[in-house]
């Protein structure tokens, strides 16, 4: 899976309604919550087969900490 | 993991009671600050609406002893053959004695009868089923487990943060019997107490017993109650699949042998990506249950069990695979073989 689409899959999961980018803040999002932090534990277990820990989802500031903890999964 | 088999002990009934008094997650328009976008979201995702909840004045004994009283009833049981009883619990009558005490006299059980709780949650199920049939195995003819609790009276895990109530109320009792053509039943055991603080209930023990300050203004003990959701789901992906392979794989048999994946009904998601990890077809894992009933912890897989299955468990031979995972951290995986039991399905108290 691409990073964009994996960016798609991560607002469709989390139903994410405003517009965002790699730099968008998380704590800058209504429905960043502690459903949405399962959720993209979940999402990369599901789509890249990553085995992350609660403390790598806990350590994302932005959109693009969450991307990036995919980064060698991602298709070119 | 703890690799366990049992041999010569078969399951007769399962009954479940909940309290009738139903609440529904958007009949509180206090919940997330009042929003209700957020709350659909959350009710989409976990699968929760409606649960169950006991009066005060109710406990998950209460709720044990009417559902032992319908497998005696129904099953026209002479609950005098009872050697022992097995009380599985988080929310006990009293600090002690043992609530299974006051059970085997409440059910009027012969003296001759042992009885003693066990602190188990989410898995507490699977864990009795596992110490019952081991009793069953080493001289006791018929074992009585009873399974449940009132969690939603931890009301402090919601009062102060911004999530909803989850928590059903629910009681169980199952009835097992020694029986050497019974076929073998297999268990996969584990236990994580590094992570004891993942979901806990800090006050109240001997650790940190009761003072002044734990109380609310309306009188309301603090048991600090709480749960890392992530760490849950990071604890559940990391055991739960493999565990239900092992278990599959001790059994020497595959998941097309098994007709139903019983699992510890925690929220729909958590039980969707269960069984996207091992493989599970959908149609194999019931969880309806969650959004009639909550999280009925401990007792959820005999509510599974009793709500979505009752008919089938009644009409032929199954084999079950169970898995409870949770508190402790904690979790059993199972495979058993039912033959047209006694089921209740889900009743009401009062």
């Amino acid at each position: 899976m691409k990073k964009e689409e994996f960016l798609e899959k991560f607002i469709d999961a989390v139903q994410i309604e405003e517009d965002v980018n790699e730099h968008t803040d998380l704590s800058s999002l209504d429905e960043w919550d502690s459903l949405a932090s399962v959720t993209v534990l979940a999402l990369f277990n599901k789509y890249l087969g990553l085995k992350l820990t609660a403390q790598d989802i806990k350590s994302c500031m932005t959109v693009g900490d969450i991307l990036n903890l995919g980064r060698e999964k991602y298709a070119e | 993991m703890l690799k366990s088999i049992i041999k010569n002990v078969k399951i007769k009934g399962i009954s479940v009671v909940v309290p009738s008094k139903e609440l529904c997650l958007t009949d509180d328009k206090s919940l997330y600050g009042g929003d209700e976008k957020q709350l659909k979201r959350v009710m989409r995702s976990s699968g929760f609406n409606k649960r169950r909840v006991a009066d005060e004045n109710v406990t998950a004994s209460d709720l044990c002893v009417k559902a032992a009283e319908n497998i005696f009833a129904d099953m026209n049981f002479d609950r005098k053959n009872i050697d022992a009883v097995v009380f599985v619990t988080q929310t006990p009558d009293y600090h002690m004695p043992a609530t299974a005490c006051v059970i085997q006299h409440r059910l009027g059980l012969k003296e001759s009868t042992a009885a003693f709780d066990v602190n188990q949650g989410c898995a507490g199920y699977a864990y009795g089923v596992w110490i019952a049939s081991m009793l069953a195995n080493s001289g006791c003819r018929y074992v009585l487990l009873l399974v449940g609790d009132t969690s939603s009276k931890y009301t402090d895990m919601f009062r102060e943060h911004q999530s909803a109530p989850i928590f059903g109320d629910a009681g169980s009792a199952t009835l097992f019997e020694f029986d050497e053509k019974a076929a073998p039943m297999y268990f996969d055991i584990g236990t994580d107490g590094s992570n004891y603080e993942v979901i806990m209930a800090r006050n109240g023990g001997f650790r940190n017993p009761p003072k002044k300050d734990m109380f609310y203004e309306d009188g309301t003990f603090k048991y600090e109650a709480r749960m890392d959701g992530l760490k849950v789901m990071e604890f559940t992906l990391s055991k739960v699949p493999g565990s239900i392979k092992d278990v599959l794989e001790r059994a020497g048999i595959t998941k097309d042998d098994i007709d139903f994946f019983v699992m510890h009904q925690a929220n729909k998601f958590i039980l969707e990506n269960i069984a996207l990890e091992a493989d599970i077809p959908l149609d194999k894992m019931p969880m309806e249950t969650i959004s009639k009933y909550g999280n009925q912890s401990c007792t959820s897989i005999p509510g599974a069990i009793c709500d979505a299955l009752e008919e089938e468990v009644q009409k032929r031979p199954l084999k079950l695979c169970i898995s409870g995972f949770g508190i402790g951290l904690s979790w059993v995986s199972a495979v058993l073989d039912i033959d047209r039991i006694y089921c209740s399905g889900i009743r009401n108290f009062d």
